[in-house]
């Protein structure tokens, strides 16, 4: 039987992964941030619009 | 002449409409260089002969350590700077650069393993520097823990400030772990002090990622420090209620 040559077995299913995951975490982190941010400016801006109690 | 006080954007809290966007635009470029690095490695770059696809977690596993060990270089300076000048803005920013400088080193610890599978076999060893990578981890991340265990301000920024300053002294040791031990961690491709291994049309997707994740890296510290500013002026308002 001779010997077939054949190029790297097929990995691309990992690359794939890493890049999903990769997007997921670093887009996941800037939406979390924002939302935070969110939470805090409305907070903010309610105690800065409060009427202030003499 | 009057100079401006330290630490004072907390101290004065702005109106909410002098504030800046949530999203940084800095941000929008980011993303932008990310679509651009993602389809360029995706569909133009060759495939390595030897390792197949799996090599192209190269371009976001490196520049993902990059930028992890930017964020925690400016940790440790900022550190430096709030340790000399006592600048609450100074320990924001290390406070900023922390987290952000987390989320990266998690990029590049989960990457590895995908890389590690079709390659070695394995998804982990205990090699030097995955491991020091993984010490480096869990050093940002106590750093972040103390962050949120001590109340009085000026006692958790000096004592996160030596914390800080400690984890960065870690990263030349993880660049020349792969010199100082035989790992089975790769020698650098690029980073090295001759011209890059790697050929042209790989080396500009590698650089394009780099660029790309640089500039992520920037804008979400500074969307993360806009955030502090924020929680600081509620807090000063507040009377010191945790805006978290």
């Amino acid at each position: 039987m001779m010997f077939q040559p054949s190029g790297p077995p097929d990995t691309s299913a990992y690359y794939h992964a890493a890049y999903v995951w990769a997007a997921v975490l670093y887009g996941g982190y800037a939406v979390l941030l924002w939302v935070r941010a969110r939470r805090v400016r409305e907070r903010l801006r309610a105690s800065q619009d409060a009427p202030v109690s003499s | 002449m009057t100079s401006a006080p330290i630490g004072g954007e907390s101290s004065v809290p702005m109106s909410a409409s002098r504030r800046g966007p949530l999203f940084d635009p800095l941000f929008i470029v980011a993303v932008l260089g990310m679509v651009a690095a993602y389809v360029r490695a995706i569909f133009f770059t060759p495939i390595e002969a030897l390792q197949g696809a799996a090599q192209k977690i190269y371009y976001i596993h490196v520049p993902s350590a990059l930028s992890a060990y930017i964020s925690l270089t400016i940790v440790a300076l900022m550190s430096i700077v709030y340790l000399w000048l006592g600048d609450e803005r100074a320990d924001r920013l290390a406070e900023s650069a922390g987290e952000v400088g987390l989320v990266f080193l998690s990029g590049v610890l989960t990457t590895g393993p995908l890389w590690a599978k079709p390659i070695w076999g394995t998804w982990w060893t205990w090699d030097a520097r995955l491991t020091l990578t993984l010490f480096l981890w869990f050093l940002t991340t106590g750093y972040l823990v103390l962050r949120g265990a001590i109340d009085d301000r000026a006692m958790r920024a000096r004592y996160s400030a030596v914390l800080g300053i400690l984890a960065a002294v870690l990263i030349p040791f993880i660049h020349l772990s792969v010199y100082l031990f035989n790992t089975l961690h790769p020698m650098p491709i690029v980073l090295k002090p001759d011209k890059p291994s790697m050929p042209n049309d790989m080396l500009v997707t590698f650089l394009g990622f780099f660029a790309a994740c640089t500039v992520l890296c920037i804008a979400l510290i500074r969307m993360r420090y806009r955030y502090g500013v924020d929680r600081d002026a509620l807090r000063a308002i507040e009377g010191g209620v945790e805006a978290d």
